[in-house]
Parts: structure tokens; sequence; C-alpha cells
């Protein structure tokens, strides 16, 4: 596995605004500059504020897409007042951040991995496939599943190409890519192939998680998720972003996605009811 | 030598090195948030609250945004005492701050039981009692709005320790004098000012209110006006120590508590949005009393006081 130990958080208050333009229509990507010496392992992320303000009141966590040179980089959907205000920011504005928090991915150094896709739940996978690139120095064995409803949700297939063996691409509408969702072309590939060594990792909408852990579990296969709930504070003091989940014993318990998650072993997620 | 004012202050018995508190709930078991800044900079750290048995917390969403505060209904989610002295209380000798203990029940007893045991383990300076819980003895009626079951708390919780408790007031209008007095009677050393306040949000879209509870308790800057009325009610109904509690963004919003009369401020909700907060607010409150014509904070202590119209 890499990426055992990841970084200490630290905080910015004020991190210049390098680039935030519209990738897709509804997406934005934000590029800010940190300290040359900011790591992050891929399925961490950060909180982010409008400098400052007092509305929106809370930081959005944001799964960071890639660090290179000072320059990290996030996407976002606009979709609520915290986005909307994010997407009117300009270059040399500042932002207020902390991170990079949370469990990564554990990401293996040999063997296949199939990433798993929706919509802005691309940025972490993107961090992951990239990784995996540069550590193994080739794309053979990097699988990417990627989809949405509208070919718009889905953008940097092009970039995604460089670091995967393939990236197949589906959209509900069938305005790109295959049509249908994400778990279509993931469940053929897994007819094709020998899947003892396969490792999963996903992050998009909740049902779609519940459905790759789903598939996964059937088949044996060793699956990890993203989670997302609404967060406060980051840092596992405001017990606002749990998740039910069973321990190894088998014991419920509330998992603090910030600091036990975002990522966490699909197969103790207890999958609600009611999403 | 250049004379240093001192940023220190006395809440009763207890002196802290500054009037800066971690507020519970607000700020883990003190080492959350070591990656930001040491917590021995704040006065006092007062650590989640614990019950008798483990609480699971409510269903999700617990928490929602709003202008200038958030809501939360976490359901008092906590370890229970024995999974707390076992894991959590051995790490607070470590934080350099002195830390408070906030305990909860469901019943008067309850509370005893949680002093009386936890008075036995080493790293504690104090407790704060929260009393904004339902009573099931008593249909469910909240102690906080029960001025007798408060004073048959607070009297049990004295008689079993030793140490300095606090009593955390809810913000109800009408009855917080009351419970506030109704604690100084009891022995109580200090009174917390106050909690959140109870609020409500709906998604309009969905057509539903926005946190799984229903309703929650409202924090952040958006309060503070309405705590500082509470402060300035209260303090001039009893004698004992008042440490604020609601709303403190900066230094700023700490001297405006202390002019009002309180004697030390937690902070809370601030520290989500800001996670050196403790640390910046320690600082600027320094800078403060440097530039200002008085020698120590205590001397600020309710210089805004005149008297009151009603």
């Amino acid at each position: 596995m890499i990426h055992t130990f990841p970084p200490k958080p630290r905080y910015f208050p004020s991190a210049k605004i390098l680039l935030n333009e519209e990738v897709s229509l509804g997406y934005s990507m934000m590029m800010a500059a940190v300290p040359k010496d900011f790591t992050f392992a891929p399925g961490q992320f950060l909180m982010v504020r409008v400098n400052h303000q007092l509305s929106p009141f809370l930081g959005r966590p944001m799964a960071i897409m890639s660090v290179e040179d000072g320059k990290l980089i996030f996407c976002y959907r606009v979709v609520g007042k915290g986005t909307g205000v994010l997407a009117q920011m300009r270059k040399n504005d500042v932002l207020q951040m902390w991170g990079p928090l949370g469990i990564p991915f554990s990401l293996p150094e040999n063997g296949p991995v199939a990433l798993l896709a929706g919509g802005v739940g691309m940025p972490p996978l993107y961090s992951a496939a990239e990784t995996l690139f540069k550590i193994r120095k080739s794309a053979k064995g990097i699988y990417f599943f990627y989809g949405g409803r509208t070919s718009a949700d889905v953008f940097f297939v092009d970039k995604l190409e460089r670091f995967c063996e393939k990236v197949f691409v589906t959209a509900e509408d069938g305005s790109i890519g295959v049509r249908g969702l994400v778990t279509l072309p993931f469940s053929e590939f897994l007819k094709d192939r020998q899947r003892d060594s396969l490792h999963v990792a996903g992050c998009g909408p909740y049902p779609m998680m519940k459905s790759i852990a789903e598939i996964c579990s059937q088949k044996g296969i060793p699956c990890e998720v993203s989670l997302e709930e609404r967060m406060a504070c980051g840092v596992g003091v405001c017990l606002g972003c749990t998740a039910l989940c069973a321990s190894s014993q088998g014991e419920k318990s509330w998992i603090r996605l910030c600091v036990e998650g975002p990522v966490i072993d699909s197969s103790r997620v207890i999958w609600n009811r009611s999403r | 030598m250049s004379d240093v004012k001192s940023l220190s202050v006395k809440v009763g018995s207890l002196e802290l090195k500054n009037p800066i508190i971690a507020a519970s709930g607000t700020f883990g078991y003190g080492l959350e948030y070591k990656d930001y800044y040491p917590p021995g900079e704040l006065g006092a750290v007062i650590v989640k609250g614990v019950s008798v048995e483990p609480m699971t917390g409510n269903e999700t969403p617990r928490i929602c945004e709003t202008t200038a505060g958030m809501l939360n209904a976490i359901g008092l989610q906590n370890p229970g005492l024995e999974a707390f002295i076992r894991d959590k209380v051995p790490l607070f000798e470590s934080l350099g701050a002195p830390v408070l203990i906030n305990l909860f029940g469901q019943r008067v007893k309850d509370f005893p039981l949680l002093a009386k045991r936890l008075s036995e383990c080493e790293g504690i300076a104090g407790f704060e009692l929260n009393i904004s819980c339902p009573n099931v003895e008593a249909g469910g009626l909240e102690f906080a709005s029960d001025p007798k079951a408060v004073r048959k708390i607070v009297e049990a919780v004295c008689k079993v320790t030793s140490f300095p408790v606090w009593v955390k007031l809810a913000p109800y209008y009408g009855i917080a004098v009351d419970v506030a007095r109704a604690a100084e009677e009891g022995g109580a050393s200090a009174l917390t000012v106050a909690n959140t306040y109870p609020a409500l949000a709906i998604d309009i879209e969905r057509k539903r209110p926005l946190l799984a509870n229903i309703t929650g308790g409202l924090s952040g800057p958006a309060i503070k006006p309405l705590t500082l009325y509470h402060v300035w009610k209260i303090a001039e109904r009893v004698k004992i120590p008042i440490v604020a509690s609601g709303g403190v963004m900066g230094a700023e919003d700490a001297v405006e508590y202390l002019m009002a009369g309180a004697c030390a401020v937690q902070i809370g909700t601030v520290h989500f949005v800001n996670p050196a907060a403790g640390l910046e607010i320690v600082s600027s409150l320094r800078q403060w009393l440097e530039k200002s014509p008085y020698s120590s904070l205590a001397e600020v202590v309710g210089l805004g006081r005149v008297p009151s119209n009603s």
C-alpha cells in the first residue's frame, strides 16, 4: 500500500486564488497557492471557506484533485449558496483553507485497480489515478469508470486517459459514452476478468456507492468508498458528519467521516434506509 | 523592564491564565486541534459532555448552516462514563490547560454519580453541568426550565465533590434568571451563560426540516447579542461569577461580554470556521489590553454596566 501516513494538516488563513474557471456546464475548477512542500494523499480533502465571511458561514469539504509545485486544485459543482459564492471569486482573491484532512484511499502498488467516479466525485479518483500512474510509471491496470447524468457531468476525460489503461464513460441520457449507469460497464468488466487481485475505489452519489458496494460484496472484491455528509469542523469535534458503520466485531457505531473517513471499507458501511 | 499586563482572571477559586475557554462540544477532548495550535494557549478547556451510559446520538443530517451561524442536533453522542475515564481522562494532563468536564444526565441522580466518580480521577479542574436535557422523571421537561430540579442537582453534585461546579444555563427568556438563582442557592461556583438557542431551518425544495431531528440549537455570531442580554440580566441578580458563551468570533466580542459582567468567555462555533481561533483570540485580546488604559482584564469586568431600567 502507498500513503500509509498522510501528512499533518495545516491552516491557510488566506490562500491566494490562482485560477477559478468553469470547466464544464455547472462545474468549476479552483487553483490556489499553497506552500511548495504541501503534500496530500488521494482521497483526502480540505475545508474551504470564502475568506472570513459570516455568510456562507461554514466551510465546505473539497476533495483535493492535485497538487503540484505549490498549486492546489479542487473542483466543485455550483449547487448552492456556498459554491455559488465560490464561483464568483477571482484570481488574487483569497480562500481560508485547512487540510489535508481525512483517511485516504489505500492504493496498492501493484495489481489492477478500478476507480469508479460519479459526477463531482471524480477529483479524488483523478488524484488516485495520477498518483498510481506516477508511482508505477505505467497506466497498465488502471481502469477508470466515470458516469454522469449528462455529458456535462463528465469532464477531464482526456487528462484521465493519460493515467489510465482505459476510461469507461457513461451518461444516463446517452449524450456521451455508454447510455446508463457507471455500474453497467463495471459489471461487464468484472465478467471478463480474473478478479482475485482487483482493488476497487469509488466516489459519487450515495445510491452509486451503495450499488458498487453490493456488486463488490457479491464477488468478494475489496472496495473502498468515499462518503459525504454535511460537515462543519473537519477535524472530528462537531460530530456532524457521522455515518453508521459496523466494526470488525460487528458492533454498530457512528464514525466521523472527517477523521475516520471519508474513505471507508464499503463492507463496514451500514447502508441507509431512506437515501 | 516593561510590565506585560496580565490576562489572568479568576472564576471563583479557579485561576485561569486568560479568560478564553473552549466550550464543550466544540473542542472534542482537547487534542483534536493540536495540529493548529497547542491547547495550552487557552485559559481552560471544557470537554465534550459525558453521560453515565454511552449515547449514539441522532440521525443525520445533524447540522446545517444558517446566516451567520449554524444549527446542530447531535444528540449528546458520547462514549459513556467508563469509556470516558478509560480513554479520554488520561489525555487531559498533557493539554497544558485546566480541564473541566461537562456532565449531563436524564435524572437528578445521574449528575452526582458522574461527579463523584470523576472527582477520583487525576487531571480535572472542575465540572460544568449541562442542564439542557430532558428529565425522564419529570415527563421529559428540561432541567433548564425547572429551577427546583436544578437546585437539587447542584446540591447533590456539590455534596460529592470539592471541585468547582459551573452550571450551563439554557437561554430561556423568563426562566433563565430563576434557574440562575436556583443554581447559586444550590452551591454552584459559577454560571455558564448560555447554551444554544432552540431553532429550526426548512429546506424549501424538499419541503422538510433540514435537520433529521427537526429542531436544533443555534450557535455562532448570530446569537451574540441575545446571549449578551442574558449575561446582563443574570449578572444583576446573582453574586457568583458568570462565564459567557455565545457567538464570540473575536477579542472584541470577548471584551463586550466582560464589560457586560462576565469574568471569562467561552468560544465554540468559531473553531469550526477557523481552527486556529483560540490562539488568535487570545493574542488579539492581549493586544487590546496592552493598548487599553487598564492594567488587567479583571478591571474590565462590568465596566459597561449602567443601572438597568427594568
